[in-house]
């Protein structure tokens, strides 16, 4: 029995519940909620800023149509946003699946290496990728050739797939895994968190399991696909959805900074708002296609 | 009959070894070759930190400048104010992570331990905020917080004038106490998965005593979650260091390095009367790019298991 009159231990539970949850909520209804409505209203307007305020005028879907039919821009820079992610997502979710395999082997030297694959988490986030990138194009416009991002390891690796592409295997995928490489520092850059991700799951799986297939005379192989895998398959679950989100309104992504520039330094405030809205309905469809497909084959626990 | 045993038995063991110790180079080559790309371009930045242009045009410096200079740090020094403005960057990201830290278990204390019907919708309400691009929401923020008032926070700026906030800490201030600053559904979430594998007697116990829940909350549960909240406060403060978005809309020439760092080399050669093209301007880029990183880097080195086991931790695994 609580100690006021009439109201039980369960629902003061829940009323503490909800009092916990207050700062949040007054952020998200304030700060979150009322700006994305704003945000879709202002895409319907033309926005005036002027020293008296702001100024609307209706103007229906006149942005949009802009945005979608006219605008020579919009169009190929969300595509080649989309063209990034299709290219970069299986390579970052392998990628880290594999490295954190390694890392979760025991060798001299794990805990540097643990620590150099974290690195760009905490220093190639933000501003300095847009830092770096801009004095990349310093670096082309110019054109003096600083192998700023072609290091020899990825020319190595170029060389190797030139040998591995006189054997015959089907190119499409040799195509893939050479514009992987080609792109080898981004990918390595933004698999910092998937791969803790993975490695946290890999020692979750209790030893037991291994000990007992090896005993039944399970193969590696047999023990990846059978065990490994689907333990692990929630997170990869998760780490797609962090890597499409991540990918998606990242910095470097060119669609974000489109509408960055069209909002804070052209001021078309209203065009920006319509592109922000489409652009956020299309990362709302991308997800939602990608969860239809695949939740249905995560394997949970309990 | 015995050496032909024998010479088998040694044959594959040896064969056995080769193949492990292969595997050890190999792994050894693999781990190696990916750290150098991603050490690579910092240690490129480092040198073309100490380069003069006469190094630059140089084709056969590469990685070691033959007249290493520290003009381009001296000059950066200078314009950058570097001892004040590391001191306002440092407290300003602490208190914004703080708060941040703060308001985010506060609510993700109260969606893993309290069963209630909007639960569920709360945590979802968090994740909206990491999905929805932040441009989406940066410019009617920026309104309210140009025109800000109890009104014009829905009106966009329309019927009353407000205070204008633009360029103070108050608005990341708010939105860092409030729990939807940079990120911070993704803190909802792992403190959340944290807070839900905790032991259910911890409060049962605390409540028998006859502790109240905020008093639980506050003497008990957070105690004992210090390395978590240190955890997402070492994330958060980072991220508020690296952020681009939020602090030049919001907080414009506040006296923190990202509100000037991109673009530096090309603002100090115009307070040089050098114009636009100069390729000082690169240099100048590097060395304020390594004062940048250097205090995260420093940072980063005492804390990086904090890094690094987070995600274990926080248990988004179980």
């Amino acid at each position: 029995m609580g100690r006021r009159r009439g109201i039980t231990y369960r629902q003061k539970r829940a009323l503490a519940g909800w009092l916990f949850s207050i700062p949040f909520l007054v952020g998200f209804f304030l700060f979150f909620l009322i700006p994305v409505l704003q945000s879709l209203v202002m895409g319907f307007q033309t926005v005036k800023a002027s020293p008296t305020g702001i100024k609307l005028t209706f103007i229906g879907l006149e942005n949009f149509k802009q945005l979608l039919l006219v605008d020579p821009d919009f169009i190929p820079v969300l595509v080649s946003s989309l063209t990034d992610l299709a290219i970069d997502f299986p390579a970052i979710i392998l990628f880290s699946f594999f490295i954190a395999s390694l890392l979760n082997q025991k060798f001299r030297g794990r805990t540097l290496s643990r620590v150099i694959f974290f690195l760009p988490v905490v220093i190639s986030s933000g501003v300095i990728q847009l830092i770096q990138s801009s004095q990349l194009q310093a670096v082309s416009a110019t054109s003096i050739t600083a192998e700023a991002q072609n290091t020899g390891v990825v020319q190595l690796a170029d060389f190797a797939l030139g040998l591995i592409r006189t054997v015959r295997i089907d190119p499409v995928i040799l195509d893939y895994v050479q514009m992987a490489v080609d792109r080898a520092y981004g990918i390595t850059v933004a698999s910092g968190i998937q791969i803790l991700i993975f490695l946290a799951g890999l020692q979750g799986i209790h030893p037991a399991l291994f000990e007992a297939s090896s005993l039944e005379g399970a193969t590696g192989w047999e023990n990846f696909w059978k065990i490994t895998f689907p333990m692990i398959s929630p997170l990869i679950l998760v780490n797609s959805v962090f890597t499409i989100i991540d990918s998606m309104g990242g910095l470097l992504n060119q669609t974000i900074m489109r509408i960055h520039t069209t909002s804070f330094i052209i001021g078309n405030y209203g065009y920006a708002s319509a592109m922000s809205w489409t652009y956020f309905l299309i990362i709302f469809i991308v997800l939602s296609i990608f969860l239809y497909l695949t939740s249905r084959k995560v394997y949970y626990e309990n | 009959m015995k050496t032909a045993w024998r010479n088998r038995i040694d044959r594959q063991w040896s064969a056995d070894r080769l193949r492990r110790h292969s595997w050890t180079l190999f792994r050894f080559l693999l781990i190696a070759g990916l750290a150098f790309i991603i050490v690579q371009p910092i240690l490129i930045e480092i040198s073309s930190s100490f380069k003069g242009l006469s190094d630059l045009y140089d084709g056969s410096v590469f990685l070691f400048p033959k007249n290493p200079t520290w003009k381009n740090y001296v000059d950066v020094w200078k314009y950058l104010e570097y001892p004040s403005r590391l001191a306002y960057t440092v407290a300003y990201c602490l208190l914004c992570a703080t708060l941040q830290v703060v308001s985010c278990s506060l609510v993700a204390y109260g969606i893993a331990r309290f069963n209630f019907r909007a639960k569920k919708m709360i945590l979802g309400m968090a994740i909206a905020t990491i999905v929805v691009p932040i441009q989406t929401v940066l410019l009617p923020q920026f309104l309210q917080f140009h025109y800000f008032s109890p009104i014009t926070m829905f009106t966009l700026g329309n019927v009353l004038k407000g205070v204008n906030l633009i360029g103070t800490p108050i608005p990341l201030i708010i939105l860092s106490a409030t729990g939807v600053a940079f990120k911070n559904g993704l803190f909802i979430f792992m403190l959340r998965q944290y807070y839900r594998n905790l032991p259910k007697e911890l409060e049962e116990v605390a409540s028998i005593d006859g502790c109240g829940f905020f008093k639980t909350y506050v003497r008990i549960i957070t105690p004992g979650a210090a390395t978590m909240m240190m955890t997402v406060l070492l994330f958060a403060f980072v991220f508020q260091w690296n952020d681009y978005f939020f602090t030049t809309v919001l907080t414009p020439g506040l006296n923190v390095f990202s509100t000037v760092i991109v673009n530096i080399g090309e603002s100090i050669a115009v307070t040089q009367g050098i114009w636009f093209g100069n390729m000082q301007e690169m240099l100048y880029d590097s060395a304020a790019l390594i004062l940048f990183i250097l205090p995260l880097i420093i940072l980063y080195s005492f804390t990086q298991r904090f890094f690094v086991q987070s995600i274990e931790r926080s248990g988004i695994v179980g």
